[in-house]
């Protein structure tokens, strides 16, 4: 009697269990059902907003709706800044001529610059950088928000820095952009890479500026300031996007610079830059600075130059290169390079012993870009 | 699911297209005006092509991916596909491929809209078959122009 009692009351316990364990995963569906559901309305609702606002910024592109009727709603509703500023930057990305300009303008209204102005004040470093890039999609920079850009170039955060820098690249006047320039050019942090891409935006097609913009960049390099990696950075770009103006005072500067550890970065910066400029009066310089270093940025810089202006005398001082340099990296290196310049060379690259002790990992580098086996002088 | 499912697919319905339209019984309605097919994920250049296509004579449809975008042409059979090459689900060039290489289908002329601007993503492009080619950014008359020039 006793046991099945017992048994009953487990059976009892084991169906209560059994029923709330049931309820509790009847309210966690619902739960995670109802968290959906809304998580779905939210967005149903975004994109419903932003197809809408979508259809009247194509109206007003396409001339049926004026920006007065844009500003309206912006006024009525500031919270749609955000809205039409990722409408803009979509479509800028894809049109340009008379389209861009009216989405330009768009992006020039007070109700929006006073949205984003306030952001820029916040002390959220996201939602600086969302301020930043609305300034960045303006193509030219008004001075008025040039003061309030400034500042961030102090910021901790180094993608601020960067952002303020690329943000200033808009700016109409070339002493206003050179000199955004000249404070990033004073960042540790600040990588070739994104260097790079503020001296490409740093140009402007205005044949006037022009001509200042070369003589800026020519002052920066002279500048005590401005860190000596950033100055090679900056003596490659002009010569990759072409300030051709430049290239005599370029190479000026290359014969006053005395060849020590610390200008290397510089040396090398200018060769490399001189050869993207094709000017054949660095091959001289070359000559001259090959044997009084030893250091493999500058001799990488002046293969890259030979290879660039690519004449019988670049070959002929890559030879020399060879034979002379106690570096088996550098020997290898230039091998590669006289090949990619000629491949008649082999025979006479072949004929010259490749040192016991150089990189087997290069020496195979070569053998697989050229298919040439230099151990058995066969290809 | 994998690119080989997916064509299967696609050909089953190439299959079932190709018997509704041989005399099964099911009737499509004739109309004049061209159809033109964009495949584009970016809302607001569909909207602006939706809006500009409103007023000229041509039909206008349009997907925001590349498996629907194949998918749409097989079924609706447009005269010309506006494709960007940047498309989620199967890439432009895949897409561009598959269609090239069915002989079973007329072939649209296809006018490939792509970023990439390189003299060699160019080459590529009409490698592939394309018969027109607008970089990004573009004047938007001029991609009208060729448009109207292709259908012509």
């Amino acid at each position: 009697m006793v046991n099945s009692a017992a048994g009953f009351q487990a059976i009892d316990a084991l169906i209560i269990g059994t029923a709330i364990l049931l309820v509790i995963t009847v309210m966690l569906f619902v739960t995670a059902l109802f968290t959906r559901s809304v998580k779905m309305l939210i967005e149903w609702k975004s994109n419903r907003k932003h197809r809408v606002h979508t259809r009247n910024f194509v109206q007003y592109i396409t001339g049926n709706k004026t920006l007065e009727q844009l500003n309206a709603a912006l006024k009525k509703n500031p919270g749609l800044v955000k809205t039409y500023f990722k409408i803009c930057s979509n479509l800028q990305f894809n049109v340009r001529g008379s389209e861009r300009e009216k989405i330009q303008r768009f992006l020039e209204q007070t109700e929006m610059s006073n949205y984003y102005i306030k952001l820029l004040r916040s002390k959220s470093e996201k939602k600086i950088i969302e301020a930043l890039h609305y300034f960045k999609e303006m193509e030219q920079l008004q001075s008025k928000f040039i003061k309030k850009i400034l500042p961030l170039f102090n910021h901790k955060q180094p993608y601020i820095r960067y952002s303020a820098a690329t943000a200033m690249m808009g700016c109409e006047k070339v002493k206003d952009r050179g000199y955004a320039l000249e404070l990033i050019c004073r960042d540790e942090e600040l990588t070739r890479l994104a260097l790079y891409e503020l001296l490409y935006k740093y140009r402007k097609k205005d044949k006037e500026q022009w001509e200042q913009e070369g003589k800026f960049l020519m002052g920066l390099l002279k500048n005590e300031t401005v860190l000596k990696k950033h100055k090679c950075s900056i003596a490659i770009a002009m010569g990759g996007i072409g300030y051709y103006y430049q290239s005599t005072a370029m190479l000026n500067y290359l014969k006053e610079l005395p060849i020590n550890d610390d200008n290397t970065p510089l040396i090398a910066g200018l060769i490399e830059g001189l050869g993207m400029l094709k000017s054949p009066a660095v091959i001289e310089e070359i000559e001259k600075i090959i044997p009084l270093t030893n250091n493999t940025l500058v001799k990488k810089a002046c293969m890259n130059a030979l290879r660039e202006i690519n004449g019988k005398e670049g070959i002929q001082l890559l030879f020399n290169m060879l034979r002379l340099d106690n570096e088996p990296i550098t020997q290898i290196e230039s091998a590669i390079e006289i090949i990619k310049l000629d491949t008649r060379s082999l025979k006479s690259i072949s004929s010259m012993m490749i040192p016991e002790n150089a990189n087997k990992e290069l020496v195979s580098k070569i053998e697989s870009e050229t298919g040439y086996n230099f151990y058995l002088n066969t290809t | 699911m994998t690119f080989e499912t997916r064509k299967i697919e696609m050909m089953q319905m190439v299959e079932m297209t190709k018997r509704n339209s041989s005399g099964s019984g099911v009737c499509t309605v004739e109309t004049k005006e061209p159809l033109i097919l964009m495949v584009e994920d970016e809302l607001i250049l569909l909207e602006l092509f939706k809006y500009k296509f409103r007023h000229l004579p041509y039909r206008f449809e349009s997907r925001d991916n590349g498996w629907d975008g194949l998918k749409a042409i097989y079924e609706l059979k447009p005269d010309l596909v506006i494709l960007d090459l940047m498309i989620p689900g199967l890439p432009g060039k895949s897409l561009l491929k598959e269609l090239r290489s069915n002989n079973e289908i007329d072939q649209p002329k296809v006018l490939v809209v792509s970023s990439k601007n390189s003299e060699r993503d160019v080459d590529d492009i009409y490698s592939l078959g394309a018969d027109d080619y607008v970089g990004k950014p573009f004047l938007l008359n001029e991609m009208l122009a060729r448009i109207e020039r292709l259908l012509k």
